[in-house]
């Protein structure tokens, strides 16, 4: 972890702990429902109002809360075009193993790159802290993973170069 | 093993094993560049037949291929190819000559049929011959390289296309890379590289496809490669392979680095769930066992 | 004298509720079910499983005097519980409804009981003797769904706390339950006009509580502040304070003064007033946590946890307090003439654990008041 996500990080945390503090509601609009209602926002009282923490114009995370969900879309930082790749790539790795991820949400939010929803039901059955690291968690790796690729990268390419061009002198 | 073999290790085989056993054969079996094989024994099992199909043979031919292979292959290169097949060679069982040679030399001949226009141009230049002014090859359904003689140099432009968006972006990297290895070496060609639009040097030249999926790469090659014209050609001709072959690698690369992050999140997110209580259980025999 | 004493009874548990000797408990693991426990030596023993709902229990109580068991659930039906012939008998509620209900609390006399619910309405239901079942008077008036009830010492006044982020005190005076002969404190107040409304909170108001005297009320809302209402006065007059911690999610008066409060920080919160109302201290400190303590593991579970976990032991899991989940509930488990001595809470963890108020303020230096 770069020292300068730090703090970006901590507000994360300290937002997400805050607002993971859910339970179950059955639902007021529709008879025996019990439906996340940060997706549904039939009742506008039960939505609180939505928290966007941003480093910058591409690296921000929106949470949006409810009294029995809440939901948490990250947009990465793309520096440029193979960034852009192998975000695209990482998001489209983790949607195909949703099942394993419980939190992932199929689709993202309008905007962002990757979207977790997190019910009262995830909470009950799960450490609240230990939600929010993993997606401290998931936030570092995303940011390594797209750097460490992109260097390995760059190296492949130098060495594939070289050791083409050494061929002819 | 970072550079690409020049000859088909299939077809190396297929020619072994015809003189070292008496099955008979029928085989297809394909090739970088959508390159397609075919080997098959007579009925009688006395003549290997060996096909090669490829897109722009006709040019390859005419631009110095049949002569060429003429020479390489000398009575085994048939003046009529077999149906659906452009160029053809039989191999009688009675072979007289050193037969590893001979399957060396078949292994590389789809090596020799691209290499023909390469070498013809090389050695024009060396000889100062008049040489047409371009030569397209079009080697594939979609791609071409041009083969240029400027003086004494020779430029060599490929034109490339991605099928994946993806693709372009990892190329333009690696292309990149060429263009900047170049830099802290000696004797190499020069290499520059484009997008979308083609270089001067096809100026005028008609056929030429442009739009964003193509790129543009040439080779200035200079007199001291001409002189080992060979290498050069082996080279020259396995570029694009080359790429695509260390792309497909990145790419794979980043599949399994993703692969382990994944996991490592899934461990992560596991740590969120509780232990599950555990519960003695009896087995039917009696026996107490404990569910971890 | 240790402080606490944990039971894990389930995985999750969303409400408890003792009987009038602390031989039983009820408690309901985050299913359709309620499981009986019975105290046997120093463990529990499941004895009944009361499975008449068909969607999660919400909340539950039990009538100590009565030894009646009511239960709510999201399947919009309550049920009162009544021990015959060694079974639980249920009897349904009508209550008139078709959303969940939320909470259920019996008033102190148990002739009558109040039910939340998702329908922004708070059932007062009472037993028609001519038909042989309970019957409800709705209380309307809420915006949004009803979360907490609770019944002032006078069988009388009811409370309610609602997601529409108001708290509201009604005259739940009912003529066939309570008979003529009851005189009510704000007089000929019309069934279901809300006497009182307090708005101070700006979000989902979880918890609320009249004191053991019926003095004053204690509620808690989403946004982390605290309010007691002063009843000496007409109008009440309202103390509002902010906590610093996570929201609140039950109140219990311990003394007139003192009030613990439970929720999302998984740590009893005393609060307590003298001459004004204050947040004193945590009741669980770290060093008396003994849930933490250092498991033996095998070495199947050593490798097991390096495949799953990617870590070799879920040492760092635990919370330094002794609920490891929100505490959702948390009821009396001993008190006398209004003093609880001791307290027990459940939480979404599935540990019902039982206080020792002394002790507490013996070893975390506490004041209570």
């Amino acid at each position: 972890m770069s020292l300068a996500q730090v703090p970006y990080l901590n507000c994360i945390r300290a937002t997400l702990t805050a607002s993971m503090c859910l339970q179950n509601f059955g639902s007021q609009i529709v008879e025996r429902h019990n439906k996340p209602e940060v997706e549904i926002k039939t009742s506008k009282e039960l939505v609180l109002n939505p928290v966007i923490i941003a480093r910058n114009k591409a690296e921000r995370v929106l949470i949006e809360t409810s009294i029995n969900s809440i939901r948490i879309s990250v947009s990465i930082k793309k520096s440029d075009e193979v960034d852009v790749i192998i975000a695209k790539k990482f998001v489209r790795f983790l949607a195909q193993r949703a099942e394993h991820f419980i939190i992932l949400r199929r689709k993202a939010v309008e905007g962002y790159d990757i979207s977790f929803l997190v019910t009262n039901f995830h909470t009950e059955n799960m450490f609240k802290h230990k939600l929010v690291d993993f997606i401290i968690q998931f936030m570092e790796d995303i940011d390594k993973e797209i750097s460490d690729l992109k260097l390995t990268l760059n190296a492949r390419g130098r060495s594939v170069a070289t050791e083409y061009l050494k061929q002819f002198a | 093993m970072l550079l690409l073999e020049t000859h088909n290790r299939i077809l190396y085989d297929e020619v072994v094993a015809y003189f070292n056993s008496d099955r008979r054969t029928d085989n297809i079996f394909a090739d970088f560049d959508g390159v397609k094989f075919h080997t098959f024994t007579s009925d009688d099992k006395s003549t290997l037949t060996v096909s090669i199909s490829i897109k722009g043979a006709s040019d390859l031919l005419k631009q110095g291929g049949s002569a060429l292979l003429k020479s390489v292959y000398g009575d085994l290169f048939q003046a009529k190819p077999e149906g659906g097949y452009d160029v053809t060679l039989i191999i009688p069982s009675t072979y007289s000559g050193n037969k590893d040679e001979l399957a060396k030399k078949v292994g590389l001949l789809k090596r020799n049929l691209v290499a023909a226009p390469f070498l013809m141009v090389f050695e024009g230049v060396e000889s100062k011959k008049a040489l047409p002014d371009i030569i397209t090859i079009d080697y594939r359904s979609d791609e071409s390289f041009y083969i240029k003689p400027q003086g004494d140099n020779v430029i060599v432009v490929f034109d490339i296309t991605f099928k994946d968006a993806d693709d372009v972006v990892l190329s333009k990297i690696f292309l990149q890379s060429f263009v900047d290895a170049r830099k802290t070496m000696n004797n190499t060609p020069s290499v520059t590289f484009s997008q979308k639009d083609p270089p001067l040097e096809l100026k005028g030249v008609k056929g030429v496809r442009t739009g964003a999926h193509h790129g543009f790469v040439s080779f200035v090659l200079f007199p001291a490669h001409l002189k080992k014209p060979q290498e050069t050609a082996d080279l020259i001709q396995t570029f694009r392979d080359y790429l695509h072959y260390h792309i497909k690698c990145a790419k794979a690369y980043m599949h399994t680095s993703m692969r382990n992050r994944v996991e490592s999140l899934i461990q992560v997110l596991n740590r969120a769930k509780p232990e599950p209580v555990t519960t003695v259980k009896r087995t039917i025999t009696g026996k107490f066992f404990k569910q971890q | 004298m240790s402080t606490h004493e944990i039971e894990h009874l389930a995985t999750c548990i969303t409400a408890h509720a003792w009987n009038a000797d602390r031989s039983r408990v009820a408690i309901c693991p985050n299913n359709n079910e309620v499981h009986v426990y019975a105290k046997q030596g120093t463990s529990f023993v499941c004895e009944h499983i009361l499975s008449e709902h068909d969607q999660v229990v919400t909340c539950i109580d039990w009538a100590p005097k009565t030894n009646r068991i009511l239960t709510s659930s999201q399947d919009r039906n309550a049920y009162v519980w009544t021990f015959k012939d060694g079974q639980w008998k249920p009897v349904l509620v009508l209550l008139r409804i078709n959303r969940a209900a939320t909470h259920v609390k019996w008033s102190p006399q148990e002739n009558k009981f109040a039910v939340a619910t998702g329908a922004k309405l708070v059932c007062i239901c009472f037993f028609e003797e001519e038909h042989d079942w309970w019957a409800s008077n709705h209380i309307k008036k809420h915006k949004s769904t009803v979360l907490k009830v609770d019944w002032h010492p006078n069988n009388l006044l009811l409370a309610t706390s609602s997601s529409d982020f108001k708290v509201r005190v009604f005259d739940a005076y009912i003529r066939k339950a309570d008979g003529r002969s009851v005189t009510r404190p704000y007089g000929e107040v019309p069934f279901g006009e809300p006497i009182f409304e307090f708005n101070e909170c700006s979000s989902w108001v979880h918890a609320l509580k009249w004191s053991p005297s019926g003095n004053s009320l204690a509620y808690s809302s989403h946004d982390s502040v605290f309010c007691v209402a002063d009843f000496s006065t007409n109008p009440p007059t309202v103390e509002k304070i902010k906590l610093r911690s996570l929201p609140l999610r039950d109140l219990l008066y311990i003394t007139e003064n003192s009030i613990v409060g439970v929720g999302y920080d998984c740590n009893p919160l005393l609060i307590t007033n003298s001459g004004g109302w204050k947040f004193s201290d945590e009741m669980d400190k770290a060093s008396t946590s003994g849930a933490a303590g250092a498991e033996a593991t095998s070495a199947r579970k050593l490798f097991q946890n390096k495949v799953d976990l990617g870590e070799s032991s879920k040492s760092d899991t635990k919370l330094s307090t002794a609920h490891q989940n929100c505490i959702s509930f948390i009821v009396p488990f001993k008190s006398v003439g209004g003093v609880v001595s001791d307290f027990s809470t459940s939480g979404l963890d599935g540990n019902v654990i039982i206080w020792h108020v002394k002790a507490l303020e013996a070893k975390n230096k506490l004041k209570v008041l």
